[in-house]
């Protein structure tokens, strides 16, 4: 029977996984980790308390009916071993824990997923010097696992918090020239969330643009607003330094230098392509773009997800989703 | 089996792209559209995709079946069976209602003799705007002329690498100025506005002027007459509160490559449950008779309507109707009820974490 190897067993693959499943078709999912469900299975539900389109769920929902499905070859601690192109579409090789898996796929789906940026890479961030200097994705973990966030050096609730945007992203020394497009949408809501658990917490948000994928979203001086305990900073921080609580220095509109310290300072980290993308293209006989992103313009290699370029969840499962319709649409045209 | 139907509503890039799709897909498209006032489409129509002049004023029925009602501009209606609608909103079903937002071609269709061109993009300008605006800008910049260009927008939203777009345009000259208001007068065009990042006062007299409209945000997605909800997350991609009617959300608000994706994964949805309409019944909530104390309480609390008395009085689960929310079952005072599926779930990933299999 026919069937197509997905790559990457996080948002963009399930979603692809799961419509392929529903139309009939056979899938097999590859992925490295121990489970599946990528980058997004470690993020945080941020309502406040209404459901803030955070889109963490999703993943879940669709692991769900992947797990569930007869038509879904989850395969995880999975990685692929070899891969040739032959006749009538690929053969693979896929390594188990247990051992390895030949198989024979009729197209392919990419959706190997992007890294997040590693705050320790910006020395300006001083993120080795302290434990409450951290990263979005640690709070969300946080926040996931246990539903609340302490000062990492006191164990202390947290009256006192920096968000920087940007971190990592529409920087050419550090990390990327390009702008990671989800940080706005995840950073604020992340930001609602601990308003919402913490009510005495005081927040500063500092950006660069205001960026919403989705278009309804509050423009952070609007969130300020109606929120005494928020301030909107248009900055973008020089440094932060580690000085006993960490200190944010920035530039305020009238040029003034300023520095002022809080409890935790949070770093929205971007993303970026994995470093192997261009051996997997190789491998594939596609493409990478010149941030290092896969690019494929063959018919029965499909590319979804944040290998393809900055995404936020609901993009990625889009994607998926409609990866998952050319590949049936392939396959269904071949006999 | 013949191929199933798919009515396509929409006059923009999206709805051709989601009826291409389909095609695609192995199904029939039926592309709808009311031109109104517009009389012109300069999109072209791919071949094998059928084209209704007419509006869409309702669609009855379920998925693999619905029964759409068309108007057209005669006023005759008709009905078109089909088993799934895609919903592609654009500019002229904004809010505001009205012209085409700023477009790229503007640059091309600029006369040679323009010195000084400016873009002005209010608060409330849609998302893919500014990245046009760049666009356009730098095409300008790059005529042998060289005009002078400013861009004066509340929110400079250049998304994922569009950003290295507008990094250039700022190195090839184009001049930013970030307000949420600038005041524009005609005769003579004239632009001015403190830019918030330097607090400096700027003043332009363009040649060329090119303005962006608002745009305001709806939860409610509307084509002429019809409307729609947007879906919760939990409905899934694409989704509408009906199922079996699919949006990939306003055009307006979609960059380019978004629409290119909602469309298709709109598409994508659209033929999966046309060929394959989801089972409810397997999902639906079972009843254990033996426990069932026939007190109705599910009765009362399903928020579907799908938990009824049968025989002793006993409840009976519609499965057509059950949407497996799990609400009767937390009810139910003798724990009758259960999800078969959750449970399923529950076992396989208790297997996974105890270590018993992948």
């Amino acid at each position: 029977m026919k069937q197509v190897l997905i790559l990457g067993g996080g948002a963009a693959g399930l979603a692809a996984a799961v419509e392929l499943s529903r139309r009939g078709i056979l899938s097999t999912v590859v992925d490295s980790a121990p489970s599946a469900g990528g980058m997004a299975a470690r993020l945080a539900c941020k309502g406040s308390p209404a459901c803030q389109h955070c889109d963490a769920c999703l993943p879940h929902d669709l692991r769900r009916e992947a797990l569930l499905s007869p038509m879904v070859n989850l395969l995880v601690s999975s990685e692929l071993g070899f891969i040739a192109r032959g006749e009538h579409g690929f053969q693979a090789t896929v390594r188990r824990p247990e051992g390895c898996e030949d198989y024979d796929f009729s197209a392919v789906i990419l959706a190997v997923g992007a890294l997040p940026f590693d705050p320790d890479k910006d020395p300006r961030l001083h993120s080795r010097d302290s434990p409450d200097i951290i990263s979005s994705l640690d709070i969300e973990r946080s926040l996931a696992e246990s539903n609340s966030l302490a000062v990492p050096s006191t164990g202390r609730v947290p009256e006192s918090m920096a968000i920087i945007q940007c971190v990592g992203s529409r920087d050419s020394r550090h990390g990327a020239p390009y702008c990671s497009k989800a940080c706005c949408k995840y950073g604020s809501k992340l930001g609602r969330r601990l308003r919402h658990l913490y009510p005495g917490l005081r927040l500063t948000f500092f950006y660069m643009d205001w960026r919403p994928v989705d278009a309804g979203e509050a423009a952070p001086e609007d969130w300020a607003a109606e929120d005494e305990m928020v301030r909107a900073v248009r900055s973008r921080p020089s440094e932060i330094l580690a000085a006993g609580r960490p200190v944010v220095r920035y530039a305020t509109e009238a040029d003034n230098l300023v520095e002022e310290s809080f409890d935790i300072v949070m770093l929205s980290v971007g993303m970026l392509p994995r470093p192997d993308n261009p051996r997997l293209a190789e491998a594939f006989g596609i493409g990478v773009d010149e941030h290092g992103f896969l690019v494929s313009e063959l018919e029965d290699v499909i590319v979804a997800g944040t290998c393809a370029g900055p995404r936020d969840l609901g993009e990625s499962i889009e994607e998926g989703t409609a990866a998952a319709g050319r590949a049936a649409a392939y396959l269904g045209a071949r006999p | 089996m013949s191929a199933p139907t798919v009515l396509v509503v929409g006059v923009g890039s999206a709805a051709v792209e989601a009826a291409r799709e389909i095609v695609a897909q192995g199904g029939r498209a039926v592309l709808v559209r009311s031109l109104g006032s517009r009389k012109q489409c300069f999109l072209r129509i791919p071949s094998g995709i059928e084209v209704i002049e007419a509006e869409l004023v309702g669609a009855e029925g379920s998925p693999g079946s619905f029964h759409a009602r068309l108007r057209a501009p005669g006023g005759d209606d008709m009905v078109v069976d089909c088993s799934a609608v895609v919903l592609c909103p654009s500019t002229g079903d904004r809010p505001a209602g009205g012209a085409a937002s700023l477009d790229e071609r503007c640059a091309a269709e600029a006369a040679e003799s323009v010195r000084s061109v400016a873009f002005v993009l209010p608060a409330g300008s849609p998302r893919p705007s500014f990245i046009r605006a760049v666009r356009a800008a730098s095409e300008l910049r790059a005529r042998a002329a060289r005009p002078s260009v400013a861009a004066f927008a509340a929110e400079m939203t250049a998304y994922g690498t569009d950003e290295v777009v507008y990094a250039q345009a700022q190195a090839d000259g184009v001049l930013f100025v970030r307000t949420p208001e600038a005041e524009v007068s005609l005769d003579p065009p004239r632009v001015a506005a403190r830019d918030q990042t330097t607090g400096r006062e700027i003043e332009i007299f363009p040649d060329l002027l090119v303005m962006e409209r608002r745009s305001e945000h709806a939860e409610v997605l509307t084509s002429g007459s019809f409307a729609v909800a947007r879906g919760s997350p939990g409905m899934g991609a694409v989704a509408t509160v009906r199922e079996g009617i699919l949006s990939p959300g306003p055009e307006y608000e979609r960059l380019e490559a978004e629409r290119v994706t909602g469309a298709r994964a709109a598409a994508t949805r659209a033929m999966t449950l046309a060929v394959h309409p989801e089972d409810r019944a397997s999902r639906a909530a079972v009843v254990d008779r033996e426990r069932c104390a026939a007190c109705l309480t599910c009765a009362r609390v399903c928020p579907f309507s799908a938990a009824r008395p049968a025989e002793e009085g006993k409840a009976s689960i519609d499965g057509a109707l059950c949407q497996a929310c799990g609400v009767c079952v937390g009810a139910c005072p003798a724990r009758a009820l259960s999800l078969p599926s959750y449970a399923e779930v529950a076992e396989h990933e208790r297997e996974i974490i105890m270590g018993d299999r992948q």
